[in-house]
């Protein structure tokens, strides 16, 4: 929203953070919600991915069990940042302080989208990496002689019903 | 995330498929081994470095010694005894591997494959050299000789 200043007669520009509003609390949970299974939907039982963009290194840690957990750390040269951290209770999720949360409470509605959208980009940039990785392991196992072999030799054990 | 054309690097443990190429690299590298050297351990100095490689019918263990009293686990490759799975166990390779993309991984195995061979070639030249030694060397031939005239003589 844009207001002239009464004295210098130039725009200002009014933000409302996000926070500030009455369903702020809702909003964050229903972020929470839906980050944390949209992991789970993308990576499915695999706990822990490590990555490596440009300088940064990032971990995401997910747990699916009771005190289920989904965590996103970058490291720097020094330094350990918390991107993400959700938390899932008996009564719903929640948002734990973290650098997604911080942004989300300070930003207008409209930036808290944006926030919400760069880490769904951020998950599914790195499932995408993730998944052509994999296709190109079972490539390996396909083509790599050293290792066609083997598994050949596995699937011809199995099929005949041996331990 | 940052700009596309920075490196960008998944590690190579956080594959859904990770877990089978540990056995199949694992695999490979211990039937390699058995197929080289048997089930005979070699030890060997690289560049000031005792390296030792210890086989058995369960277990492939190669250590570096670092200095007095430290050896360090560079690859071990052991049969489970739950499922007779062959599989690569924690040592320097496989966090090398465990950090590194698909296509570092298999390079990584074909390095230790390149190792393998070249000990084994340096390992048959070793005996092939000591073969001379024995058939050449006057004190040890005539031995030799006496020997053989004894076996073909039937003498115990």
């Amino acid at each position: 929203m844009d207001k002239k200043s009464k004295v210098t007669g130039e725009k200002k520009v009014i933000k409302i953070s996000l926070n500030s509003l009455p369903s702020a609390q809702a909003f964050k949970e229903f972020v929470a919600e839906y980050l944390y299974y949209l992991y789970g939907n993308l990576f499915k039982d695999i706990n822990t991915i490590k990555i490596i963009i440009g300088k940064q290194k990032w971990e995401l840690k997910y747990s699916s069990s009771s005190s289920s957990l989904l965590q996103i750390y970058f490291y720097d040269d020094t330094n350990r940042t918390s991107y993400l951290e959700i938390k899932k209770y008996s009564n719903g999720f929640a948002l734990n302080t973290c650098e997604v949360r911080n942004k989300i409470e300070e930003g207008s509605i409209e930036e808290a989208l944006q926030v919400v959208t760069e880490v769904e980009k951020l998950l599914y940039d790195i499932y995408e990496i993730w998944r052509k990785e994999e296709e190109r392991l079972q490539e390996v196992f396909k083509n790599d002689k050293r290792f066609s072999k083997l598994m050949e030799e596995r699937l011809i054990k199995k099929l005949s019903g041996a331990k | 995330m940052e700009k596309k054309e920075e490196k960008i690097k998944i590690f190579f443990e956080c594959l859904p498929s990770a877990k089978l190429f540990f056995e199949i690299g694992g695999e490979y590298l211990f039937k390699l081994y058995e197929n080289l050297f048997g089930n005979k351990d070699i030890r060997m100095n690289i560049e000031n470095q005792e390296w030792k490689f210890y086989k058995d019918s369960t277990k492939l263990t190669i250590s570096i010694k670092e200095s007095e009293n430290v050896n360090t686990i560079y690859l071990q490759i052991e049969r489970e005894e739950k499922n007779g799975k062959i599989v690569l166990k924690n040592s320097i390779i496989r966090a090398r591997i465990g950090e590194s993309s698909v296509k570092e991984s298999v390079e990584i195995i074909t390095e230790i494959e390149k190792l393998l061979r070249e000990v084994y070639a340096l390992w048959v030249k070793a005996e092939e050299d000591l073969q001379s030694v024995v058939k050449e060397d006057e004190r040890f031939s005539k031995i030799i000789e006496e020997k053989l005239v004894e076996k073909l003589s039937g003498e115990n």
